[in-house]
Order: C-alpha cells, then sequence, then structure tokens
C-alpha cells in the first residue's frame, strides 16, 4: 500500500488583526497566562478556510492561487512554523521548506561555518554536514569563496549555498516556494535539474509558484486556492486550466489578475473596451459571445476581436492588442498603426488578425486598450482605456517542437553523406526523469519485428485530425507509437505534448462511465480525504470519483479496410505478478473489443469494424478498465496503463 | 520522532507535565543546533577585535579597577582584599546581566528563521544562556588561580561552587525565556529592562557587603527584603564564600534554589505555550 505523504484535513488558520496596541504590562502578563489572547476590539481573518488534501509520496504537487490565496500560510503550517487553528496536517517524513533559502545564514560567519549552522537548523548534526560538505561546496561551486564570510557573497552566491544546503538535507518532503524565481538562468535549469533527481529519487516536492509555466513543466497534481478554500484539486494540467480560465472572468469572487492598480482600467472618456474574444478563421462580429480561453496551436493566426461600447460620439479612435506569455513575458504590443477613427454612438467590435504566430506552447493573454484624440500607442501615449488579460489563449501541440519561445517549423538541410539513423528518440530529462530508471528496472521484450513498425501515412490529400488541437497531419492509416520501450498509455510519463501528433492521451474517463474529457470543473471539490478506502487505483481521483486514462487515436480508414488492429502489451509485467490489465477498444464510440493483457509482450490483435465506401477518418479510443501500479508495494502510486506499439486498420 | 513538526507528535504547547520528556527529546534532537548557535555566538562576538575572549575578563578587571578607585579612595571600605570582592560578584552577575539581556532580543532578533524554518524555539535564548555561561566558566578559570595568588582561602567547600552555577544558570534560563517570549508580544520589555537590571545591579551586592545594608529603614527591613526576594544577593554571595572565604553556605542557599526551580519551571511553562504563536508575531 503506498504511503500519503501529506495530508491535511480541513485545516483552518485564524489571523487576529488587532486594532491599537494600547495596551498595558498588566494585561500583557495576563494575555501570556491566557494563551496569547488580546483583549479589546480585533479583527479576524480566515486565512486558510477548511483546507483539504493529500499528496501521496513521490508525486510534485503544485500550489497555485493568486496573492493572498493563503499559498504562503499554508506552507508556513507544512513547515510547522505555524500551528494550524483547527483541522489536522499529517506529513509522513522529514519536512523541509525551502521558504527562504539561506535563511540561516549568519552574515558574519564563512561560508563554510554557514553551512553546518544552515545544516543544523534544519536538523542536521555536524557529523552528517561535514560528510556532504565536498558535495554542497562542488553544487553551490564556491571552491574559492567558501572561507570567506558570507556578507562578501553577492546575492546569487548566497543563493546557490543556500540551495546547495536545502537539497544535500534530503527531506522526504520538500517545500519549494518560488525560490526558482531568482538567479541566474544557469543556475536556475541546475536547480531544476536538481529538483528533477529529487523527484525521480522518490521525494515528494510541494512547489508553489506563480509561474503557471512552472507548474505544467513540474508538477503532477496541482492544487488551486482561493481566498482560502480550495478551489480545484487534481492532475496539475486541469487544475491549470480551471485557474487559468477564470483569470479572465471578472466575475463575483475572482480577483482579477494583473497589475493590482492598473491607472488606465477606468475609461477617461465616453468610449470603454468591454471585452476581448479569440475568434475562428473568418469568424465576424456578429458570433455570439464565446468562451473567453482559446486554444491555438503554434502557427495558427489569431483573430481578436476587440470590443467596445461608446456612450457618445468619439473621434481620432485607435487601439492596441499586446500579448503577455504564462503571465510575465511581454511577447506581442501593437496598435492600429497611425488609423485613427470616428466612431458613432452604440455596442461595435475591431478584429485584428495575425499571421500565423509561431509561438511555443504555454499559456498567453490579450490585453487591450484605446486611444482617443489622435493619441496613439506607438506614440508611446498612455492608453485611455485598458483591459489588461482580457482573454486568455492557450497554446498546445502534441509535440515539444521547439525550446524557447518560438515554435516555428523548422527544415534541416543535413549533408549529403549523412546517414539516417533511426531509434528511439532521446528523452527529455525533466519532463519525463524516470523513463529511464523504468526501462533499466523492468525491460519489456522488445518487438522483434522491427521492420513492421515503420510509419506509413497513406491518406492522399491532407486532413484535419479532429479533436487534435495541434493539427499538423493527415490521419494515417496505420500508427505506430515510439520505437522504445517507454510509450505508455497514462499520465505521469509523458507530458501529453510528449505524444507523438496522432495518438493521444485525452485524460481520464469516469469510472462509472462519465463522459471522456480532462477539464476539472472549477467548482470541483477536492478529493475527499476522510475516504477511508483509498484505493491504489485512486491515482486519478479527482472530487473522490476514480478516473482512469485514456488514449485516443485518428486514423484513416479506406474502403478496402475491413479490421483494426492494435499492438500492445501490459507494461511493467513481473513473474510474481499476474495483474492483468483491461482495456476496451472502440470505433467511433461503439466498442469493438475487449482484452485482458497478461504478459508484458507486445501482441497484436485485430478487431472486425464495419466497411466504408470512401475513405474516412476514424476515431480510436483505447480505455484502460483496470491499470496497474508501477509499484504497488512502494511509493511510486503513479498508474501505468497500456503499451500501445502500433493502431492500424487493415 | 521530533523532528516531525506537523505529525501531531510534535510537544504540545499546553506546557503540561507529560510534554517534558518529549521537550528534551525534541532539544536532544536538535543538540547540535544548539552547538552550533553557540559557537556563532561565540566565534561573532569575538571575531573582530584585538584581544577576543580576554575582554571577557578585562571587561570586569576593568570595572573592579573602577570600583576600587571609587570605593577605596572616595568611601574607604572595610572588606579585606576589596578588588577581589568585587571581582568575585563581578563576574557572576555578567554572566546574568548578559545572558538575560541577550536572550530577551534573542527571539525578536532571528524572527526571519522563525518565520522560515522549524526547530524549538526554546533553542535561542538557550543558547545565549549557555554562551554567557561558557563564557563565565572560562573567565572563572582564570580569575580562581588569580584568586588564590592573591591570597584567598579554600576548603572543601570550593566543590559546592558547581552547585552555586548551576543555581544561577536556573534562575538565569527562567527568567531569560520568560523575557523572550514576552518580547515577542511586547517590544517594551527590551526598554524596560535596561532599567530593571540597572535597579537589580545595586540591589545586589556587587560593589558592597550584603551586611551594609540598613535593618531599619523608613521602617523596612531592607537587609531581610533583600536577602530573601533577591536570589542574587544570596548567590553573589555564596559565590565568594566559597571562592574566596571557606565559609559553608548550606545555611543560605536553599531559597535560591527554589526560586531558581520556580523560575525555571514557569519560564520554560509560558514560553512553550506561547511559542506556536511567535511565526505570527515576530
Amino acid at each position: 500500500m503506498a504511503r500519503v505523504a501529506v495530508r491535511c484535513e480541513d485545516v483552518r488558520k485564524r489571523f487576529v488583526i488587532r486594532r491599537g496596541r494600547a495596551r498595558t504590562f498588566q494585561e500583557a502578563a495576563l494575555a501570556l497566562f491566557q494563551g496569547g489572547q488580546a483583549f479589546g476590539q480585533r479583527d479576524e481573518f480566515w486565512a486558510l478556510d477548511g483546507v483539504s488534501f493529500s499528496v501521496e509520496a513521490g508525486r510534485t504537487l503544485g500550489i497555485i492561487g493568486r496573492n493572498g490565496a493563503g499559498k504562503s500560510t499554508l506552507l508556513k503550517l507544512l513547515a510547522g512554523t505555524m500551528q494550524p487553528t483547527s483541522g489536522r496536517m499529517i506529513a509522513n517524513g522529514k519536512v523541509f521548506g525551502l521558504l527562504e533559502l539561506a535563511a540561516g545564514f549568519h552574515p558574519d560567519l564563512s561560508g563554510r561555518e554557514n553551512v553546518f549552522l544552515n545544516g543544523a537548523f534544519l536538523g542536521r548534526s555536524h557529523a552528517d554536514m561535514a560528510k556532504r560538505l565536498d558535495e554542497i561546496i562542488a553544487f553551490s561551486e564556491l571552491e574559492q569563496f567558501i572561507d570567506q564570510p558570507v556578507k562578501h557573497y553577492s546575492s546569487g552566491m548566497y543563493m546557490r549555498l543556500g540551495f546547495a544546503v536545502a537539497l544535500s538535507v534530503e527531506p522526504d518532503i520538500l517545500i519549494v516556494d518560488e525560490v526558482l524565481a531568482v538567479g541566474d538562468a544557469a543556475f536556475r535549469q541546475k536547480c531544476l535539474a536538481a529538483l528533477a533527481t529529487a523527484k525521480a529519487q522518490g521525494r515528494t516536492i510541494l512547489f508553489v509558484t506563480h509561474d503557471p509555466g512552472a507548474v505544467r513543466r513540474f508538477c503532477d497534481d496541482a492544487v488551486w486556492l482561493e481566498r482560502g478554500k480550495v478551489q480545484a484539486a487534481g492532475p496539475a494540467l486541469d487544475v491549470l486550466r480551471a485557474y487559468l480560465a477564470t483569470t479572465t472572468t471578472h466575475g463575483a469572487g475572482v480577483v482579477p489578475e494583473g497589475p493590482p492598480t492598473d491607472p488606465y482600467a477606468t475609461p477617461r472618456g465616453p468610449i470603454a473596451l468591454t471585452g476581448v474574444d479569440l475568434l475562428e478563421k473568418g469568424e465576424g462580429t456578429q458570433t455570439p459571445f464565446r468562451e473567453a480561453r482559446t486554444v491555438r496551436a503554434p502557427g495558427d493566426a489569431w483573430r481578436m476581436r476587440l470590443r467596445y461600447s461608446v456612450s457618445e460620439p468619439v473621434s481620432g479612435v485607435s487601439f492596441g492588442v499586446a500579448v503577455h506569455r504564462d503571465g510575465g513575458t511581454y511577447v506581442l504590443g501593437a496598435g492600429t498603426s497611425g488609423a485613427r477613427y470616428d466612431l458613432p454612438v452604440g455596442d461595435g467590435a475591431v478584429i485584428v488578425t495575425t499571421e500565423g504566430l509561431p509561438l511555443a506552447p504555454g499559456l498567453y493573454s490579450v490585453s487591450a486598450g484605446l486611444w482617443l484624440d489622435g493619441a496613439s500607442p506607438d506614440d508611446g501615449d498612455p492608453p485611455d482605456h485598458r483591459l489588461t488579460r482580457a482573454a486568455s489563449v492557450a497554446v498546445e501541440t502534441p509535440r515539444i517542437l521547439t525550446a524557447g519561445l518560438l515554435a516555428p517549423r523548422l527544415a534541416w538541410e543535413w549533408p549529403e553523406d549523412a546517414r539516417i539513423r533511426t531509434g528511439p528518440p532521446k528523452s527529455h530529462p525533466i519532463a519525463q526523469p524516470d523513463a529511464t530508471t523504468l526501462r533499466l528496472a523492468h525491460p519489456i521484450a522488445p518487438h522483434e519485428n522491427t521492420l513492421r513498425l515503420a510509419p506509413s501515412v497513406t491518406t492522399p490529400e491532407p486532413r484535419m485530425g479532429r479533436g487534435f488541437h495541434g493539427r499538423f497531419l493527415p490521419a494515417p492509416s496505420r500508427l505506430t507509437v515510439g520505437g522504445g520501450e517507454d510509450e505508455f498509455l497514462g499520465p505521469g510519463w509523458h507530458a501529453p505534448e510528449d505524444w507523438p501528433p496522432a495518438i493521444r492521451w485525452t485524460g481520464w474517463i469516469d469510472e462509472d462511465g462519465g463522459s471522456l474529457g480532462s477539464s476539472v470543473d472549477a467548482g470541483a471539490s477536492p478529493a475527499d480525504p476522510a475516504d477511508a478506502t483509498y484505493s491504489p487505483l485512486d491515482a486519478g481521483s479527482v472530487d473522490g470519483r476514480r478516473r482512469l486514462p485514456v488514449g485516443t487515436v485518428f486514423l484513416t480508414q479506406d474502403e478496402w479496410a475491413t479490421a483494426l488492429g492494435v499492438t500492445l502489451c501490459r507494461p511493467h509485467a513481473r513473474a510474481d505478478d499476474a495483474d492483468p490489465v483491461i482495456v476496451t477498444i472502440r470505433v467511433d464510440g461503439g466498442p469493438v473489443g475487449r482484452l485482458t493483457l497478461g504478459a508484458a509482450l507486445l501482441e497484436p490483435y485485430t478487431f472486425p469494424i464495419e466497411p466504408v465506401d470512401t475513405p474516412r477518418e476514424i476515431t480510436v479510443t483505447i480505455e484502460v478498465e483496470r491499470p496497474v501500479l508501477l509499484d504497488p508495494a512502494g511509493t511510486d502510486r503513479r498508474i501505468l496503463g497500456v503499451a500501445v506499439r502500433e493502431v492500424w486498420v487493415e | 520522532m521530533p523532528s516531525d513538526p506537523i505529525s501531531g507528535e510534535a510537544p504540545s504547547n499546553k506546557g503540561r507535565l507529560g510534554d517534558v520528556v518529549s521537550v528534551f527529546r525534541e532539544l536532544w534532537h536538535y543538540r547540535d543546533l544548539l552547538r552550533s548557535l553557540v559557537s556563532r555566538d561565540l566565534a561573532v562576538r569575538y571575531r573582530r577585535s584585538a584581544l577576543g575572549f580576554v575582554w571577557s575578563l578585562l571587561n570586569p578587571l576593568l570595572m573592579m579597577l573602577v570600583f576600587t578607585i571609587v570605593f577605596q579612595v572616595v568611601k574607604p571600605q572595610s572588606v579585606r582584599n576589596y578588588p577581589l570582592f568585587v571581582l568575585a560578584g563581578m563576574l557572576p552577575w555578567n554572566f546574568l546581566a548578559g545572558a538575560i539581556s541577550g536572550a530577551t532580543r534573542s527571539v525578536t532578533g532571528n524572527a526571519h528563521l522563525i518565520d522560515k524554518v522549524y526547530f524549538p524555539r526554546e533553542i535561542l535564548p538557550l543558547s545565549v544562556v549557555i554562551a554567557n555561561l561558557v563564557n563565565f566558566l572560562l573567565s572563572l578559570a582564570v580569575f580562581l588561580p588569580l584568586a588564590l595568588l592573591l591570597g584567598a582561602r579554600w576548603n572543601g567547600w570550593i566543590f559546592a561552587l558547581p552547585l552555586v552555577i548551576l543555581i544561577e544558570v536556573m534562575i538565569v534560563t527562567g527568567i531569560s525565556m520568560m523575557l523572550a517570549a514576552l518580547n515577542v508580544f511586547y517590544r517594551d520589555t527590551e526598554q524596560v529592562l535596561e532599567v530593571a537590571l540597572t535597579a537589580w545591579f545595586f540591589l545586589t551586592p556587587v560593589f558592597y557587603e550584603l551586611e551594609l545594608l540598613p535593618n531599619q529603614f523608613l521602617g523596612i527591613d531592607v537587609w531581610r527584603l533583600v536577602y530573601t526576594l533577591n536570589p542574587m544577593a544570596t548567590l553573589v554571595t555564596d559565590y565568594r564564600y566559597v571562592m574566596l572565604y571557606e565559609t559553608p553556605i548550606i545555611r543560605h542557599t536553599l531559597i535560591p534554589f527554589l526560586i531558581g526551580i520556580a523560575l525555571l519551571g514557569a519560564g520554560w511553562w509560558a514560553f512553550r505555550r506561547v511559542a506556536p504563536a511567535f511565526a505570527e508575531e515576530v
């Protein structure tokens, strides 16, 4: 039975804001003996109000939320520096918080002395730290400076030493609070790699950040806090989507994100911006209101509609849009290029369409501004009205194409004498730190007939695979997944971006046969911690229901094809473990076969399907009914679905 | 494990007697922190000074010089070997004053730590007390041979010296814990403490003999009052008895001993009771 590393049960934390400190020593003496209770007027503030969640050992949990949502309070409770007002917090293992690196450093002591002092604050003995000293010095790259007083260190050196000490302590549960927001890029990479190693070693990591990108890259699960309550909890990507979807809704109870005091948030003239929509290609102004958050693929053109409302005729109006990435990086800013218009009373909209934007996968927000009386963004004038982050766009693709901000299509030209070499692609070290370990520990019998595995794309004319956000390839009639042994249908192994274009892990299916989909209801309550029957399969449990992995493949069925073939196996089988995986194969929703897989050998299976008159695209779903756990007895509780090698029609 | 602060196994803040064991187990677990903080204190104190540790003896020596000049020249004292007499009082007093004023600031001065890292909060005042104690013991190690050289006479009672020191440590620790906690909630503590320590200094026979206090002053027996209520008065006298005069101390020392136990218990209890709120208040 795998362990829960951290569990919060209905944790509440009250702060008392005292008004006026005109208290006498007499009252003070009384207060001391009454447990710090104050007299007189005071305001209460619930920083956390009934927070419940649990983290399994070995998983990385992201905690997201706006400023004041209670993240820091939660961390302080977890780190033990504060006590909850009510509720319980259980931590199985040694907790250490990177709340502030180098918190215990004394400026007059040398780096070496501070290593021991800081280690002592973290409960490590002198002898222990002595053993790790060389490692710490090497990681922090402070060999020449280690005997200098740390007051002469730069802040970067301080950080490096602090991080090195913190990691060397090897806690079971690591709490990371925004520490990666500082430091130079090279060291940040090093820290991320070190955290990935810690993760691979099975440590539980709680990661608090404002950076949705970091959660997306790094976390398995996420908890979204809003005003001291859990808004959503579950797989990181789902929670993140729910979170980002509301950053644009200015509804009740939600604080709009962005600079808290945007001086241009109030219209200064008789015209106001009322909203920004992302439109599909060709959509016009008469389209009814759409969901503000939209998905685009790299290279898609963006069509943005800026809605406005005019209360009396205005002249010399120009508009501007700005795009930011992950709430930070300024990606694009453009105005109406000197063109100014006079607008009559009423509601209206301007639409701006870009060329294809080769933006890297990420979350983008669109802001809009307007200028009056001939003022213009191009002249650097302040806007007369601005809507910050009025819409958000998720740029997604089934495959990571590039690193960095841009994901353009690339063409590589090799010299003539270069020979093409086939084989499994090298794993991305951070996105999938466990793939290597898994392969070495539990090899799956390699498939002999490698010749069969070459992908063959036989569709004559390019068509789009339905449901894919990244629409690059026409649906093939035969699809081969990877060349390695590490292609599993299940979360936690590969980010969805890492799957090949034509097969996609689409999320979880409710055990009771609920609908497909990966979005978490924003109002969903967190997993019920009181659930005593913590089944080994509830790794993907959201609001108490068990959810199982589903993969979707789009294939083209030709006129002559009458059967669907799949080559798959139960991953990670052991001789002493006869636990079978059960999967259901469906075509366009209708079941065509059910398989019980007991062996870790890739085997082809075929099922008859309805023939068609003209080539058409079919949707094949592979639903895991009964997955296996990677390590039922140990701490790694991720579930393995099924290893898919090949799907085809014949 | 005591290192698990949020498992519910951490020592509760209710100050019950049953927690005493877990308090000490937790402190034991963090003994290296205590050691590091003490050596940090000592290292930092003399790091940039040319004379280093010598100061902890030089300081009372210079004070002794001042008192000797003032009280032998201005108002001659009948005390035999007055410089030794003053020094034997100054050293324990400096330990007390240094430890208490340092410990009072220990929690507030480390607010950044309280907020960020869990460790038993007692460590902070305790480390100050221990650092001052180490200092005191080192200066005694220099003082005792000096005293012998200058004509002090010892008998078996010199072996009672550790007991006297222990009683002072209990008193100092109790008060330090109490004030360290109080200072978190009321920063006036630091200010009041300065005055209080000065007053206490004059009520303690550091540079005069306890017997000089009047038996009759406005109808009050000041001597008896100080002797009973000020444990330091008895203790300073005891230090002199064992280190200078071969006088037995048993008769005098029961009351300071009881006061010491009471202060230690009350101080520790009060500290633990409010320690969980430190992170919110500092």
